[in-house]
């Protein structure tokens, strides 16, 4: 796993998260653990492909995303699939900053557009995938990045 | 005095703005910030959530300004692009994307984009670059 695309994508996506979110984001304790940590709450999935394979998959709480999302849109009450919505497009946000990031550096990385599923059983969780996670702490609550990636070249 | 009060903005005729993005709260969003800088009743709004339709709509309607996302199922926003401008030369199209890396805002370009904004979008800029396009 290359560490220059982790970085990339912890910096990148602790820029827009406090960018958009307007509040500083700090980083728990780092782990590698043999698949991604998630539950059946709130789970953003996001596919890279080219130079490298792999997911990026953004997990926290219901209460975490909808505060985010009513801090994005600027309302309250907000339907689940509008809370899904901003979820999708703040990370899509980090994902698709990261990877010009690292294209910029004469790699082709490319993305799947996010999908949010909420309170939904996983049926495809990746399974013995290298996975390094980074707990973000925001102003609305923890949301836990997973980051596994396979070189291909 | 707020962007929509500047002089400028006075003169730009009523428009309709075809806003391409398969986020609901993506196009909500862009719209809100539209009618924020240039006014509610200077536009008309269409929205697509992804290429196809958003092809189908341009031929339609023929709008006067388009916002394009990049990453969308199907056909992704340069394809799409590509196709509208096919159609229709003079489309005025702004690239309105978080993938900014030079390699594919000169895809955009070359298929015919006038502009490239970077999500998370800000408004000031939005403005200067709408104004850029509805003026020419």
């Amino acid at each position: 796993m290359r560490l220059e695309f982790v970085r990339a994508f912890i910096n990148i996506t602790k820029e827009i998260f406090t960018e958009v979110l307007g509040a500083e984001v700090s980083t728990g304790p780092l782990a590698l653990e043999s698949q991604p940590r998630i539950d059946n709450s709130v789970v953003t999935l996001v596919d890279l492909g080219g130079d490298v394979l792999g997911k990026i998959i953004l997990q926290m709480d219901f209460s975490t995303a909808s505060s985010m999302a009513m801090c994005m849109s600027g309302r309250n009450n907000l339907s689940r699939a509008m809370v899904a919505s901003c979820i999708a497009e703040l990370t899509g946000m980090a994902v698709g900053r990261a990877i010009s990031w690292i294209n910029e550096q004469s790699w082709n990385i490319h993305m799947t557009p996010p999908i949010v599923t909420i309170e939904t059983k996983w049926k495809f969780v990746p399974q013995q995938v290298e996975t390094l996670i980074f707990p973000l702490k925001t102003a609305c609550g923890e949301v836990i990045l997973n980051v596994s990636l396979v070189d291909k070249l | 005095m707020s962007l929509k009060e500047e002089s400028i903005v006075k003169t730009i005729n009523p428009f309709t703005c075809l806003i391409v993005d398969d986020s609901e709260f993506a196009r909500i969003h862009l719209m809100e910030i539209m009618m924020e800088i240039i006014g509610t009743e200077k536009i008309r709004f269409e929205v697509a959530s992804g290429g196809q339709e958003a092809i189908e709509l341009y031929k339609k309607f023929r709008p006067d300004l388009v916002m394009m996302d990049i990453v969308m199922p199907g056909i992704d926003g340069v394809e799409t692009v590509e196709r509208i401008c096919q159609f229709d030369l003079k489309a005025r199209i702004i690239m309105v994307s978080s993938l900014s890396y030079r390699e594919k805002v000169r895809q955009a370009i070359l298929a015919g984009a006038k502009h490239f904004i970077i999500k998370p979008i800000k408004a000031e800029l939005l403005y200067r670059v709408v104004v850029d396009i509805l003026t020419k």
